[in-house]
């Protein structure tokens, strides 16, 4: 799982905002994000993942 | 391509104690992680992540992103967003310490109406007032609003002051006074 979360984790930074540490900004309240994303009239990207 | 792809709001599901989320797990019928879904800005789910590759991710957000360009809002996605924001545009933070059972739709709009310029004075950003991010933000209850002032780094945050409750005139009142005192 680790390879495979690293391939994606990759992709997304990439692809997502970063903040200034050039990690992506992530929303971490799903609830914020997904009303977020409705006010701003935007796509949501839900990253679902576990740290074992 | 950061810029180009800021079109989507990334949300972070962090599924490590098992009985995290489990709504939203059972919605979109996750069973595995990673597992990347993506959401109309209405909430309903366009596409699951079609492929592992880094390219083909990237393609896929660059895709789903140029659908809803969407509309920028006073509301960044945490407080190091709202910090780096800050700092560059010169404002202060304002972290927004939600009650647990909020709904973010209301209390947004709420704000929106009720903070008149002082949505474009500060950086916001909303966090949900859990037992731990109450310790954190040092404030006793939900909801609040704590005022940072940002240091050489976006990462030193001073805290300014902070105003609990959700009276719309005494948070007024009160983040007004906050930064009163800031500029003395």
């Amino acid at each position: 799982m680790r390879a495979t979360f690293l391939i994606v984790a990759a992709a997304l930074v990439a692809a997502a905002p970063l903040d200034h540490a050039g990690k992506i900004d992530w929303v971490r309240d799903p609830n914020f994000g997904l009303a977020k994303a409705k006010l701003e009239g935007r796509a949501a990207m839900l990253f679902f993942t576990a740290d074992w | 391509m950061a810029a180009a792809t800021g079109n989507v709001v990334p949300v972070y599901v962090d599924c490590t104690s098992s009985e995290s989320f489990s709504d939203l797990k059972s919605k979109y019928d996750v069973k595995g992680y990673p597992t990347v879904i993506y959401l109309d800005p209405e909430g309903k789910q366009i596409k699951e992540m079609g492929s592992r590759e880094a390219s083909a991710v990237t393609g896929e957000i660059n895709g789903v992103a140029k659908k809803f360009p969407g509309r920028p809002t006073f509301w960044m996605n945490s407080a190091k967003g709202a910090a780096t924001y800050a700092k560059a545009a010169k404002k202060k933070v304002a972290v927004y310490v939600a009650k647990e059972d909020a709904d973010p739709i209301k209390v947004t709009q709420t704000l929106s109406k009720n903070l008149a310029d002082r949505k474009t004075k500060l950086a916001w950003t909303w966090e949900l007032g859990t037992a731990k991010a109450l310790e954190a933000r040092q404030v006793e209850s939900a909801p609040a609003v704590v005022i940072y002032e940002v240091g050489e780094k976006e990462t030193d945050l001073k805290m300014l002051g902070k105003v609990q409750g959700d009276d719309p005139k005494l948070l007024n009142e009160g983040i007004d006074e906050i930064l009163k005192n800031a500029k003395k």
